[in-house]
């Protein structure tokens, strides 16, 4: 890649009590890349997105974000407030502000923690809400809305505010089946915009197809990256083979669920 | 004996001039509670170092003794303490012309900041984790992150509570005859001793209270229901 990352983490280690959970992860994200995370369950992925935007603090390690650059331990909390106004992120069980509305949902972010003009985030709201495929509905409450339209308020909410990187944690693990697609069709436009996504996903046909780059993690690590092609279709590591394998056996790349 | 009904009349009348004095009395610690009680709770709450576990070792105490207990124990040291303290600042004054009503709203303000604290620690439990993490993402500071997010979320929920101890407060302030306060109670009592009929004042100041409670009941169930119809948990 030409360009220099827009995201760069070295040597980032966690351990809650006295299990480690992550044991040195590097990983740089270049502008406009989409990196899809993966790996099984337990290994380390919700830990790592979470520690680059310090809702958990990592026991060692740097970050860079654009020209930002903290120890991850050592951070205090005003570089971690300007450090999590460069990224957005989605959650898995969507987490929209239950005492808001759905613009307000969108707005706060905008007018609270960056001072933008209501008016002004109130325009940004409805353009990302309609990007998304919401136009009505805007003063619903969240618990008003079916699983798949909160999820498209909680990518509304990581658009608006423009982020360097935005952190997806797996966004349709909590939808019902017939609403995935959508989701992740909506996730595919994101990515074509030219923002940076970094998504934790188990929808390997979805990685294979959108991401410039797959990162398989296991037990802490990471044990592999490389072009969907190379991780999906020649993993080096017999670890990831053992992953993969899981999905594409006997199935040509096309096929993936 | 008969019941006298006229007299009923005249204690009710005695003792709801007294109504203001009772309110103030829940009124002052409810506030003086809240304002103390929500701070320890966030303490608590987040797990201070130090601090977190002297809160809660201190509420433990409190809710651990009567209120009438307190109520002695800060009648006996501020009458030993009033006088050389007036002396000292080269006042004229004598434990005779303190106000008694503050010895009551300090012990009661105090039971209601240990209650409090209780109520709103598990009020901020009830928040989803979920929201505390999407409101930080977003960059809120963590005082917006409370002030935005979290308590309009978690104060709907300790309402029932804060109601339950409201009117525990209330009936509370009855005690403060210990301490010479005169509220509902204690001018019903004083009209019975006078006039030598004792159930008739009884049940005048019965009457108040379940007047007053059902009142507070039904203030406290109407602001709950205007605050939660927006905050209903996502399915
Ligand atoms: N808050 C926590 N406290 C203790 N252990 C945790 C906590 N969060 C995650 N873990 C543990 O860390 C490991 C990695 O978890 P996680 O990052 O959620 O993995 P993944 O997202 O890949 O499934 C798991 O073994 C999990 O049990
Ligand atoms: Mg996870």
């Amino acid at each position: 890649m030409p360009h220099e990352p827009i995201l760069e983490v070295t040597g980032l280690r966690k351990s809650f009590g006295k299990t480690p959970v992550l044991t040195g992860i590097d990983l740089a994200v270049q502008p406009g890349e989409t990196v899809a995370l993966l790996g099984p369950s337990g290994s380390g992925k919700t830990t790592l997105l979470r520690c680059l935007n310090f809702l958990e603090r990592a026991d060692a390690g740097t970050l860079r974000i654009e020209e930002q650059r903290v120890d991850l331990r050592h951070a205090h909390s005003k570089q971690i407030l300007a450090l999590r106004r460069r990224t957005a992120m989605v959650f898995q069980n969507y987490d929209l502000f239950l005492n808001k509305t759905v613009l307000q949902n969108v707005t706060e972010g905008l007018i609270v923690a960056r001072k933008v003009s209501k008016d002004e985030a109130i325009a940004t709201a409805r353009d990302v809400l309609s990007q998304v495929g919401l136009s009505t509905r805007l003063d619903a409450r969240p618990h008003e809305l079916s699983g798949g339209q909160q999820q498209r308020v909680g990518i509304a909410r990581a658009l608006a505010i423009k982020p360097a990187v935005l952190l997806f944690d797996e966004p349709t693990s909590a939808l019902d089946p017939e609403k995935v697609q959508e989701i992740l069709d909506v996730i595919r436009a994101v990515a074509q915009t030219g923002m940076t996504l970094l998504i934790v996903t188990h929808k390997m046909g979805f990685a294979y197809e959108v991401a410039h780059r797959v990162v398989f993690m296991e037990g802490g690590e990471i044990v592999e990256q490389g072009t969907p092609a190379q991780v999906f279709g020649a993993p080096k590591q017999e670890r990831t083979r053992q992953f993969v394998s899981r999905f594409t056996e006997g199935k040509a790349p096309e096929y993936f669920i | 004996m008969t019941f006298d009904l006229s007299f009923l009349g005249t204690a009710l009348w005695t003792a709801a001039a007294k109504i203001p004095a009772t309110l103030a009395l829940a009124a002052v610690p409810l506030a003086l509670g809240t304002l103390l009680g929500l701070p320890l709770a966030l303490a608590r709450f987040f797990r201070v170092p130090v601090l977190g576990k002297v809160i809660q070792g201190a509420v433990t105490l409190i809710k651990g003794i009567p209120v009438v207990l307190m109520l002695f124990v800060f009648y006996v040291v501020s009458a030993d303490a009033f006088d050389p303290l007036m002396q000292s600042l080269g006042l004229s004054l004598t434990f005779r012309d303190f106000p008694k009503s503050l010895i009551a709203l300090a012990a009661l303000s105090i039971y209601a900041a240990a209650a409090l604290c209780e109520v709103f620690r598990g009020a901020l439990a009830a928040v989803p984790p979920g929201q505390f993490d999407a409101a930080a993402a977003a960059g809120l500071t963590r005082a917006q992150v409370l002030r935005r997010i979290v308590l309009p979320q978690a104060l709907p929920v300790s309402l029932p509570m804060v109601s339950n101890i409201t009117i525990a407060l209330l009936k509370a302030a009855a005690m403060g005859s210990v301490v010479a306060v005169v509220d509902v109670m204690n001018a019903a009592v004083i009209a019975a001793n006078a006039n030598y009929r004792y159930l008739e004042a009884y049940v005048a100041a019965a009457l108040i209270y379940w007047g007053l409670c059902f009142a507070l009941e039904k203030a406290f169930g109407a602001g709950e229901k205007v605050l939660t119809r927006r905050v209903r948990r996502a399915a």
